[in-house]
Parts: structure tokens; sequence; C-alpha cells
């Protein structure tokens, strides 16, 4: 199986629930990543890894043009039911279904570290660009700056199968390191024109609602189909416990990088 | 007719890059170089060249 294949069937499970309650912890990013990209009015942008469609949403209410590619055919149908009038399509970020230079903006909001080559991955956006035109790719800040990944990464860690010999990267912590998104721009031949970081508190009304929210990531799918959805869960009721606020919200203060490049 | 004129022309074989078209019924596209069949599910083209079967 492809890595789009088994990222595409774990983010998939509980597409209405990512939609409603997961999808939009990322909102700051999201809105970053449209304003690093150029995205306005008119702009012909490719969202890659659309998920469940909140940027291509966004991007669509500043008048841009939007095609939006996933390789999850259980969260592709959400975009298609807001968004009537996009194109969106199931593939995989390593083989874009596009002719080269076809759109006039790219954008990866947390999705290049799930692919399996991401060097192969960011060659793919940057052919699809055209010249001149700005490719955007972002992902989760170191894991010391991101209260969430501390607080879940470890115990939910030990509870996922042994990873295959030909495992995808998909781990939130790829990418982290100061320079990694710059570096994976140029190494498909973008000239890197800005990076910058934007502050992503994920904030849960209660620790219902972050299950909810939470057990509809394919990571955690992952986890819950190897060892039981009870012990999954009991990570979270731990981590939502230790970043309970006196008003009874939960909140993991995080942090995100982005990087943009630029087709010369 | 869910999938628009439009989107067709900007929609390419993944694998080869070669152009693709609707078959009859848009039950598909089907890459004119390497002819593998794209299914249309829910409206939605399915370009993944795993799922893609070669049709001659």
């Amino acid at each position: 199986m492809s890595s789009a294949a088994v990222q595409g069937e774990l983010w998939g499970k509980r597409p209405r629930d990512y939609a409603a309650y997961l999808e939009q912890v990322t909102l700051p990013l999201q809105g970053a990543a449209l304003d690093a990209a150029h995205v306005m009015a008119g702009t012909h942008l490719l969202d890659a890894g659309c998920g469940a469609g909140l940027l291509a949403v966004l991007a669509s209410l500043r008048g841009a043009h939007v095609t939006g590619i996933d390789a999850s055919p259980g969260l592709i149908g959400i975009p298609r039911e807001r968004l009537p009038a996009a194109d969106l399509r199931e593939g995989e970020l390593e083989s874009l279904p596009f002719p080269e230079g076809s759109f006039d903006a790219v954008t990866a909001v947390n999705s290049i570290f799930y692919t399996a080559d991401m060097a192969k991955a960011m060659r793919e956006l940057a052919r699809v660009v055209r010249p001149g035109g700005r490719v955007v790719v972002t992902a989760w800040g170191p894991p010391e700056r991101c209260e969430f990944l501390s607080a879940v990464l470890a115990g939910v860690g030990q509870l996922m199968p042994p990873p295959p010999p030909d495992a995808a990267p998909g781990h939130p912590g790829a990418l982290s390191k100061p320079g990694e998104l710059a570096a994976l721009l140029q190494g498909a031949g973008l000239r890197v024109l800005d990076e910058g970081e934007v502050s992503c508190p994920f904030v849960f009304p209660n620790a219902e609602t972050s299950w909810r929210a939470n057990a509809s990531a394919g990571p955690n799918q992952m986890a819950i189909a190897h060892s039981g959805e009870a012990a999954v869960r009991a990570v979270y009721i731990e981590a939502d416990r230790n970043h309970t606020r006196p008003d009874g919200t939960i909140r993991y203060e995080n942090v995100f990088l982005w990087a943009a490049g630029e087709r010369v | 007719m869910a999938i628009s004129k439009d989107l067709l022309e900007i929609l390419v074989c993944p694998l080869c890059k070669a152009t693709v078209e609707l078959l009859p019924g848009e039950t598909g596209l089907k890459c004119v170089q390497c002819k593998r069949v794209y299914p249309i599910r829910d409206d939605i083209p399915v370009m993944l060249i795993d799922e893609a079967r070669i049709e001659e």
C-alpha cells in the first residue's frame, strides 16, 4: 500500500469530526499560508493535501480559483460539499495530475511530512507552479515549543504498530528544525523568499470535544486500530487534565513554521 | 455532468503527465499515452496511480 493510500484511509475514518472539531485548530496557520502565497482575487491556487477544505474555503472567500487534492477518499467529499464549484480530486503529492506551470500559487499546509518521499513531493509542488509563482509549505514547530506534541506524542507512540520497513515519515516532528523547510524548497529548485512562525493554540471547550477532535487524526486512528480506543483515549484524558485552565477549557500552546519559495 | 470541461483542460496523468480523456458516461479518465484509466467516484477523479488500470 502506498503512503498516500495508508494516510488517506486513516484520515478518512472520521471526516465529519475532523472537519467540525480538528481542522480549525490551525486556523491562524492557514491564513498565514494564504498571505505568504500571495493568494488574492483571481489567483489560481492549488492546495496540496487539502483535507476537509478549510484553506480552500478561505481562499475562495478571497476570490481565488481553488484546486484541491488529497489522498483521503473519506475527506475529499467534504470540500466537495463546501465548495461545489471547486476543482477537487483524489491524488498524492508525489505524483500530481497537473501540467507544469498550472498554478499561480501552491500551498501544502501540514501535509508534506506525511508523504513517503518529501523531496519528490516538493519537486512536484515546484513543477506545477508557474515561474514567478509562490509555493508555501508548513510544518509543526519544535516539539519543545508545541505543548500538544509534548503532551501526547510519547504516549500515543507507544500504542502505534511498529513501522514497516518502507514506512512514510508521517511524523509531525519532521521538518521542525530551523532551516529544514527552507532546505526542502531549495532542494526542489525554488528560491526561498521568506520564513515565519505562527502561534496556533489548540483550544477545546471540554475533554469530550477534545477527544472527538483528536480521534479523527490519522496517527491516532493508527494507534486506535493497533491498541484500541480506550488506550489511546487514556493518553488524551491525562494530557487534557494537565492542560485544563481554571474555566475548564483545555488549551495547548503550539508553534507552527512556514516557508515561502518562488519558482525562478 | 459534474466534471467541467475547464477542469479537464488542466488534468494530466500523474505518472507520465500526458493528457487524459473523459470516458463515455464519465466513469473514468484515460491517459492518451500510458492508457491508464483513473476512476471517477462521486464526481471526484481518483488520480492515484495505484488505483488506475491499464486498458488498451
